[in-house]
């Protein structure tokens, strides 16, 4: 530990899953971690730094929800072990701030009594507020107080409400120098909890009234949506129109997107002579980088469209309805939100199966999460159904292309569904535990959350272009042009480079499933992100003298329908990704798992990009 | 000739980055990060829960 953070004093959040920690952490420090209206968003720890009116440094840290600390599940022991002091490289905390959902108070004053045997200061914010008086549900804060024996403030955290009262009582609570040794709590026995559970109901009758009938919307909304027939149909309904709507909105974005990138390869050709910077900037740039920049809208749209449904509510629903769903093919039923963020990337949601408590549970979700289509494989997608699949509508309102990727979608999850059987019935036989979640109430989107959450999505996706694909292009258009062509050579210059040398040694593995050397170069680089893939199509076809820019078209001229089918085969299963292996590694603690990923999804690649190729050929594709 | 220079300069220095942020393993550049006497995020976490740094994730304090 470095000795400024050393002289900081520290603070804890801690409170049940989706009470709003996060969203304090975000207030307090003027962070914009992401914060979702559904349990088990924090799985990692995350840290802060803020100052309080009295001028103190506080080191904040962001703990993933318990319900106590008796951790069951691997993020649950990440929060106990920091609150109790046990890590080696890390202080305990001097003081710990317990964040309550002001609407559901029960399980967290249970988590205060046990905090409270921790002994060190305790703040209790009762978060959510606004919500809690909408309902009616009345909280008597100075009797709390009194019987809790700990200072209790109320918050509004994504409106950043009661903060200043919070960093008083933290400002007041604080000790002048960090003396926090271990905590003194103690795993506690069956009939400690039991009385634990009766003091938390005292308490709970003597300072809270709840209404007769709790949040009559949430209630009337739940009995269509968690229907468990109209419910799945609402849900699919939801996904096709995303899809629909990625194709259909994104097009004018794209389109100015792809234009500006022309004018600057024509702008390029014009102020710089013949020579290998203009060759670099017109064949490596902009239809490297270029090629992929153009998927920037699409990626907004679907974001938005899912932090829209995070916000609201509904994603904790569909968790819910997909329980039956995948509960039938043997994973447990808490897999559905690491499957989720695996929709983003692959690292976070295999992160986020340290939710699930039993081993074999979460094995089998680490070994699904990356079928789950990526955000890195869409411009791959887009680009090939752009370039292959007809713009037209079919029954005068679905869009083919459209259409075409919410298959591919469908594809990645009833595959991810199939494997896990297969594992289930060969590897992790036995049942799997039930699955317990709290549904939180519906929410009106908070438009500021869902335009930082699609932001977020934006700046990574343009830090990727400007950094791992923009180097990688680089070296690409480096392999591909050097060294050039003998004298009197009569093939383009790129066969004699080293990048066709490559392409052309590997290509004969590939050649059954309809693969050229060109698409051999694209996927080597594509092993450090899926989307280099398109970027390293987009420069070697350039450089081998197609027009730069217009990738799609160029791929339409030279690629058949089977070559292009079998791709998109080939992307729904490949492990093309080396950071989601490394996460693999990191949460297995072995080599094992990920060469057995790697050997499985390049076997379900190769074989679906065989069928699809050779099945499309003798169809006359 | 310029021209020719300014590109070798540009790939070298595209090819650095690759090997320093991508090949090389984590710990080793951390090390040599320390060796160098830049500055470091401490992150208490790194080995025993994850954070490759090489993602989307945006939990990893190596990329704050």
């Amino acid at each position: 530990m470095s000795e400024a953070l050393a002289q900081q004093l520290c603070i804890a959040l801690i409170g049940n899953p989706n009470c709003g920690k996060t969203a304090l952490f975000n207030a307090l420090t003027g962070s914009r971690q992401k914060v979702a209206n559904y349990p088990g968003v924090t799985v990692e720890r995350k840290e802060g730094i803020f100052e309080t009116p009295g001028g103190r440094r506080i080191h904040v840290l962001d703990l993933p929800g318990t319900y106590s600390l008796r951790a069951r599940s691997p993020d649950e022991a990440i929060t106990r072990d920091t609150v109790l002091g046990q890590l080696a490289t890390e202080a305990a905390p001097d003081l710990v701030v317990c964040v309550a959902d002001a609407t559901n108070l029960r399980l967290t004053l249970r988590l205060v009594l046990e905090l409270k045997k921790v002994g060190r200061p305790i703040v209790l914010a009762l978060n959510m507020f606004d919500i809690a008086e909408r309902r009616g549900i009345g909280i008597d804060m100075d009797a709390l107080s009194r019987d809790l024996g700990i200072p209790v403030v109320s918050t509004v955290a994504v409106r950043r409400n009661g903060i200043a009262a919070l960093l008083r009582q933290i400002d007041r609570l604080a000790p002048e120098s960090g003396s926090n040794g271990p905590g003194g709590w103690r795993e506690p026995s069956a009939e400690q909890v039991r009385s634990a559970h009766g003091d938390a109901q005292r308490i709970l009758d003597a300072c809270v009234t709840v209404p007769g009938h709790p949040d009559i919307w949430t209630r009337r909304l739940d009995r269509v949506v968690l229907h468990p027939v109209a419910g799945i149909l609402i849900l699919l309904a939801v996904l096709f129109l995303i899809f629909q709507a990625v194709f259909v909105w994104a097009a004018p974005a794209m389109e100015l997107i792809a234009t500006a990138f022309d004018a600057l390869a024509v702008a390029a050709q014009a102020w710089l002579p013949q020579g290998m910077l203009r060759s670099l900037l017109t064949d490596g740039f902009v239809s490297g980088v270029g090629s992929v920049l153009v998927f920037l809208p699409q990626i907004m749209i679907l974001f938005f469209f899912i932090n829209l449904m995070e916000d609201f509510g509904y994603m904790a629903r569909a968790a819910f309805l997909m329980d039956r769903v995948i509960g039938g093919v043997g994973l447990h039923g808490r897999a559905f939100i690491p499957l989720l963020s695996s929709f983003a990337c692959a690292v976070p949601g295999i992160m986020a199966t340290r939710v699930i408590n039993n081993r074999r549970d979460r094995l089998a979700t680490i070994m699904v999460a990356p079928l789950m289509t990526c955000s890195a494989r869409i411009p791959v997608y887009t680009l090939l159904i752009a370039a292959f699949v007809p713009h037209r509508s079919i029954a005068g309102f679905v869009n083919l292309q459209g259409l075409v990727m919410f298959g591919l979608y469908a594809a990645g999850i009833v595959s991810a569904f199939a494997v896990t059987f297969v594992f289930r019935k060969r590897v992790w036989r036995g049942a799997s535990e039930p699955f317990i979640m709290e549904l939180p109430a519906y929410k009106l989107p908070d438009p500021r959350n869902v335009l930082m959450g699609v932001l977020l999505r934006a700046r990574i996706f343009l830090r990727r272009a400007g950094t791992v694909i923009l180097a990688m292009m680089i070296l690409i258009w480096f392999l591909s042009t050097v060294p050039g062509a003998p004298p009197g050579a009569t093939d383009p210059a790129i066969n004699y480079s080293f990048a066709g040398m490559i392409g052309h040694a590997v290509q004969p593995v590939l050649a059954p499933i309809g693969f050229n050397w060109q698409i051999a170069i694209a996927l080597i680089p594509g092993m450090a992100a899926r989307e280099v893939a398109v970027a390293a199509l987009g420069t070697v076809y350039a450089v081998g003298g197609g027009k730069a820019g217009a990738l799609g078209n160029t791929l339409a001229a030279h690629w058949s329908l089977a070559t292009a089918l079998a791709l998109l085969a080939w992307y729904v299963f490949a492990p093309q990704c080396a950071a989601t292996l490394g996460v693999v590694k990191r949460e297995t603690n072995s080599w094992r798992w990920p060469a057995i990923m790697f050997v499985y999804m390049m076997v379900l690649a190769y074989t679906a990009a065989f069928i699809v190729y050779n099945v499309t050929t003798a169809l006359g594709g | 000739m310029i021209q020719a220079l300014v590109t070798y300069l540009i790939v070298a220095l595209a090819a650095a980055w690759i090997f320093w942020s991508m090949i090389l393993p984590v710990r080793l550049r951390a090390a040599l990060r320390r060796r160098l006497g830049l500055r470091m995020v401490v992150c208490g976490m790194l080995d025993r829960a994850g954070g490759c740094g090489g993602c989307d994730c945006q939990d990893c304090p190596l990329r704050r």
